[in-house]
């Protein structure tokens, strides 16, 4: 069994750590922190835990952590993870982060992107951005991990196929991705925007130019392809608590036949459990849905092709808790230590919901 | 045993009954797509034909 540790635990994506790990059978929970909770228990901040466990939330310490863990989430906000995590790196602690202070491999990037000058670039190069579908082998020997944004590993996961494979000839760039994001995705600190008079029924555009995601997507695909991506976004929130839709526009001439993306899909997600090939000619949901992945590790990718246009629309649907974050952390995990990556990961989604 | 043939729509393998009849429906499971049997040639073998679909309406 591992001692994990959760950092930053009475978040949304804090509590969906909780659930995935308190039911992994070779994980043993043994701290939950949080600033603001610390001495509560924990069902009573993520009342679907009662009943799972008895744990409660604890102060953050470094030392402490350092001798009863071997392995820590942190899933604190932007720019408060880069202060705790280090702490925990520097004792030998395998740290899986889901902020973004240590997504991006240059830290000149961090003030275009986040506003901050990086305090600790030299760990940056040391930290592996984790999407086990694309990048498995490198997670399995990593000891410092980063997850990447619930939208970016989305739309990655529909476009990286379509970069990798060149015989596409897909025009790099020109990507448009478009997010449709519930309201979990904001977080669970409330605001005027995310009240439910102001929140319900909306399709807000947020963020229609210059998503920091964006940045995550071209530093992946550019990785995969080995030439430059250029890749806008923008995202809207749309009336679901959990889930996102990303459909993204990319361009080919000439534009390709089905079976050739059929076949740069397969290439690379022949072997991966959690993305499924949607494009479906028989029933109500033909391409991907985030309503058919919800609660689960899944990500459904599909894709469309206008001919007219040369116009290629990819698709993907994830729970933005689960694949988009806390089950990709633990996906992440599983490979860190030498397992199965479907340990613990292998719940149907629900439905209906 | 059965026989197997590759989806037109995404390549997938589409495996054909052995007693097959000309005219059966078959569907591809990784897509979706309905195939009618056709004879290939005068040795009994099958190919595949597009099947009529109903489309999706939203309206358009």
């Amino acid at each position: 069994m591992v001692r994990v540790a959760v950092l930053g635990a009475s978040g949304y994506i804090g509590g969906e750590l909780l659930r995935l790990l308190l039911q992994h059978p070779e994980a043993e929970l043994v701290a939950a922190t949080s600033r603001t909770h610390a001495g509560e228990y924990v069902f009573r901040v993520h009342p679907n835990l009662r009943g799972t466990t008895e744990l409660k939330f604890s102060s953050f310490d470094g030392g402490g952590l350092a001798g009863s863990a071997d392995l820590a989430f942190a899933a604190l906000p932007h720019g408060e993870s880069v202060k705790a995590v280090p702490q925990l790196a520097d004792a030998g602690l395998k740290v899986i982060d889901l902020s973004a202070d240590f997504r991006l491999s240059d830290s000149r990037m961090y003030p275009v992107w986040y506003g901050y000058d990086h305090p600790r670039p030299d760990l940056l190069e040391k930290f592996v951005l984790s999407i086990p579908e694309i990048n498995r082998d490198k997670v399995k020997g990593a000891s410092l991990v980063s997850s990447p944004g619930c939208t970016a590993i989305t739309a990655i996961l529909a476009l990286a196929p379509l970069l990798k494979d060149k015989s596409l000839g897909v025009d790099r760039d020109h990507i448009v991705v478009d997010a449709k994001v519930g309201s979990s995705g904001a977080g669970g600190k409330p605001s005027l925007s995310t009240h439910f008079s102001e929140r319900f029924n909306v399709v807000r555009p947020y963020k229609p130019a210059g998503h920091r995601h964006s940045a995550e997507i071209e530093q992946v695909l550019a990785s995969l392809s080995g030439e430059r991506v250029a890749v806008s976004m923008s995202a809207h929130a749309v009336n679901m608590v959990r889930g996102i839709l990303s459909t993204s526009h990319l361009f080919v001439s000439p534009p390709p036949k089905p079976i050739d993306v059929w076949k740069a899909y397969r290439a690379m997600y022949s072997g991966s459990y959690f993305v499924r090939m949607v494009r479906d000619k028989q029933g109500p949901f033909r391409l991907p849905d985030p309503k058919l992945v919800i609660g689960s590790n899944f990500c459904d990718v599909g894709f469309e092709i206008e001919e007219r246009t040369g116009r290629l629309v990819a698709l993907s649907a994830t729970d933005n808790l689960v694949k988009g974050a806390a089950g990709n952390a633990v996906q992440s995990m599983n490979l860190m230590l030498g397992l199965d990556e479907k340990t613990g990961l292998t719940m149907a989604p629900l439905h209906p919901v | 045993m059965s026989a197997t043939a590759n989806c037109l729509e995404c390549d997938a393998p589409v495996p054909v009954p052995q007693d097959a009849i000309k005219g059966e429906i078959v569907t591809c499971k990784e897509c979706g797509t309905a195939f009618e049997l056709a004879l290939a040639g005068s040795d009994g073998a099958f190919t595949l034909l597009l099947a009529e679909q109903e489309e999706e309406d939203w309206g358009e």
